[in-house]
């Protein structure tokens, strides 16, 4: 943890908490980017992230700096995500704002919009990866996720995760693989559903 | 991810010839997360084959479209309102509450959901007797007694808290205003009680628990009694297959009026569970104290790298209505009500009686002619389930059916004969249609003949009535795979979340109430 990051948590300890805030500009960028993908939706990334932050201010005091700081909150952030991604499950919305609903945007037409400086995507090829990645099962998403947007280790999205080590790397491939397949479906227009994957079970 | 490679999905799942374990193994590689003897197999069939160097390729081209992904323009944040997210979590954080406009109303139906392999109990302790004398007490402190391994210092160093007064109301309207005090009472206490505190310099440490009632909202209405804490270190053994004492963790807890509350989840994977509910809890608003991790552990295998607790224990400070919204977010419903009595004792009769605020005891174990009023030919006045009806309506008659809406206020409970043969009428009806469907329990049996005949255990029977009833059964149609099974199960997860809103809603608040996290298997449908 860098010693900014801890002068910043003793502030909060402190009841300064304009020194939160600065905490939060600095990791909530980094924390949607992987949020938003494993809960399908800007708006449920949001929430999942605020929830995080709450949390984690509300629970500093736990926090004994054994590890980066922005690592713990990612802990914590992950299950907020768990939490949002259930609430949608119970909560679905079927509508013809489903477009929107998923992605934070008002529906546009076809026409890709000019692409944004920081990212090489078009918008249009952006919601196709992350509708990909929704149709995923989570037990694949989620390892493949925390590791390619996280650079997380085997070990430790195993630890997360509460898996083992052997499984873990197993459902990054599947999930790489499956992935795969359903971008080079999205992006070949509509070719035949295959088989899904066998979905394993929960660790833990 | 497009043209060249169109057709590698077509590729066994275990990659090319050329690399044993195939592709999993090359997934690993590009990783780094192979030992030195994989990666070097992997560099060899590398170095030999260019289909293998063009699926690295796809792997790292993959990888592009994934962080793509996760890219959030700004303007993707602005219109999803990101922009604020700033300002809405220091706004929460000096609020000192999560909740805010997002706290939901309780939501019935979704307690009866049973969801994933999670199964969950929740044991409602109720109805303790406290001595008046033993009041509020202000900084009262305990001698650590040795051997207190259960709680750790950081329990008790944030037990440091002030316990605003609540009031206790009877009326809806006075429950509603209360509610509105006792969210203020929590803003308040979270925002400034607890930085002040912290701030203070206040003498903390092992040993000291300082409870304290604040100013109460209302004057006139009486102060939630906050218990001492009692001696923390005495919190009875976690340890695994042992079961809680609920006597003993009773006097933790804040009892009001004599009424405390443990709320018990068995839970399949603790520390993920551990995770969500503290979401949620802060979510809703709630302030929890530090789990507590049992001193037994799951596992003392060294060769793993970490040993997961068993069991944990959270601390939490909620009104009834707070608990309600957030457990109703919980991925597992309760399945267990009881009201123990500070000796351990089940309690009976007048005093579930008292805290359910209902006509009937759910804690007496009833006898066979009361169990199966319906079996003995007498019909039997059900109270309601349906959170759209008024407590104490009566609920419609759902047989036979289609059942019309008429009022008819005694409906049959299902007869052991009835489950367990394909009795027609009056039990056949159709769920669906009735008034009261989603009050109750549909099952079908007759799945090996393809007849589905529909059959109810209404949720107005206990537990233990409808386990009774169950027993009936003959054995091989409890432990075939039909519909039958796993429709009781899904009865006795409803009924026990129906006993479990009932005590939930007693909670005044804020009160401090322990939630039990305990590792355990899935149940499948209980029978016993």
């Amino acid at each position: 943890m860098t010693t900014d990051d801890q002068n910043l948590i003793n502030r909060c300890r402190a009841g300064e908490t304009a020194a939160f805030g600065i905490l939060v500009d600095r990791y909530q960028n980094r924390l949607l980017r992987t949020l938003v993908p494993l809960v399908g939706s800007v708006h449920d990334a949001l929430d999942a992230a605020q929830d995080a932050f709450v949390l984690a201010y509300q629970k500093l005091d736990s926090f004994r700096g054994d590890s980066a700081f922005y690592s713990w909150l990612f802990r914590i952030a992950y299950n907020a995500s768990m939490t949002a991604r259930r609430k949608r499950r119970h909560f679905p919305k079927h509508s013809l704002d489903q477009r929107q609903d998923d992605s934070g945007f008002e529906p546009v037409d076809g026409r890709a919009p000019e692409g944004p400086a920081e990212s090489m995507m078009s918008e249009e090829r952006r919601q196709t990866v992350r509708t990909a990645l929704a149709e995923l099962n989570e037990e694949f998403r989620d390892p493949l996720v925390l590791r390619e947007l996280e650079g997380l280790s085997y070990e430790e999205i195993a630890d997360i995760l509460g898996c083992p080590l052997g499984t873990i790397r197993s459902r990054i491939h599947r999930g790489r693989m499956e992935l795969k397949a359903k971008l080079l479906r999205m992006m070949n227009d509509e070719q035949p559903e295959p088989a899904p994957l066998r979905t394993g079970t929960a660790c833990g | 991810m497009n043209g060249p490679h169109s057709n590698d999905q077509n590729l066994p799942a275990d990659g090319p010839r050329s690399l044993p374990n195939g592709s999993e193994l090359l997934s690993a590689y590009y990783d780094g997360a192979l030992t030195a003897e994989e990666r070097a197999q992997v560099d060899r069939a590398l170095a030999e084959d260019g289909g293998i160097r063009e699926r690295l390729a796809e792997f790292s081209e993959l990888s592009g479209l994934i962080r793509g992904a996760g890219a959030v323009s700004e303007e993707e944040l602005r219109r999803a309102g990101g922009s604020v997210l700033r300002d809405k979590i220091l706004a929460q954080v000096s609020a000192g509450t999560a909740s805010g406009a997002r706290k939901r109303a309780f939501s019935l139906s979704r307690w009866a959901i049973a969801a994933g392999a999670l199964a969950a109990t929740i044991l409602v302790v109720g109805l303790l007797t406290v001595p008046r004398a033993q009041t509020v007490a202000l900084n009262s402190t305990f001698e650590a007694a040795p051997g207190g391994a259960i709680v750790p210092d950081t329990l008790l160093r944030e037990t440091s808290a002030e316990f605003p007064a609540g009031s206790r109301t009877s009326s809806a309207a006075e429950s509603v205003r209360a509610k509105e005090q006792k969210d203020a009472a929590l803003l308040n206490r979270n925002g400034t009680a607890g930085e002040k505190a912290r701030s203070s310099g206040t003498p903390v440490g092992a040993g000291v628990v300082r409870m304290a009632t604040s100013v109460a909202a209302d004057p006139a209405a009486p102060a939630v009694r906050a218990m001492s804490g009692g001696a923390l270190e005495t919190l009875p053994s976690f340890a695994p297959g042992k079961e809680v004492d609920s006597g003993e963790l009773i006097s933790h807890l804040t009892s009001v009026e004599g009424e405390a509350v443990l709320v018990q989840y068995t839970v399949v994977d603790v520390r993920r569970a551990r995770g969500e509910m503290e979401v949620l809890l802060t979510r809703h608003g709630i302030r929890t104290l530090p789990p507590v991790e049992a001193a037994e552990t799951k596992s003392r295998d060294m060769s793993k790298d970490e040993v997961e607790p068993q069991t944990v224990a959270i601390y939490v400070e909620a009104s009834g209505d707070q608990l309600m919204a957030a457990l109703d977010e919980f991925k597992t419903v309760p399945t267990s009500v009881e009201a123990i009595d500070p000796k351990g004792m089940v309690k009976k009769g007048d005093g579930a009686n008292k805290l359910s605020g209902r006509g009937q005891s759910d804690y007496e174990v009833p006898s066979p002619s009361k169990a199966m009023p319906a079996a003995a030919g007498q019909p039997a006045p059900m109270p309601g389930f349906s959170p759209e009806r008024p407590a104490g309506t009566p609920v419609p008659s759902v047989a036979p059916a289609p059942a019309p809406a008429s009022p008819v206020p005694a409906p049959a409970p299902v007869a052991p004969a009835a489950l367990a043969s394909d009795a027609p009428a009056p039990l056949v009806d159709s769920v669906a249609n009735s008034p009261a469907g989603p009050a109750r329990m549909r099952g079908a049996v007759g799945d090996r003949n393809e007849r589905q005949m529909s059959y109810q255990i209404p949720l107005e029977l206990s537990q233990k009535e409808a386990e009774q009833l169950w027993r009936e059964v003959p054995k091989q149609q409890q432990t075939a795979p039909t519909k039958m099974n796993q429709r009781y199960g899904e009865y006795v997860n409803q009924r026990r979340s129906f006993d479990a809103k009932d005590k939930l809603e007693a909670v005044p608040g804020p009160s401090r109430v322990l939630i039990l996290l305990q590792e355990g298997p899935a149940p499948a449908a209980e029978k016993n």
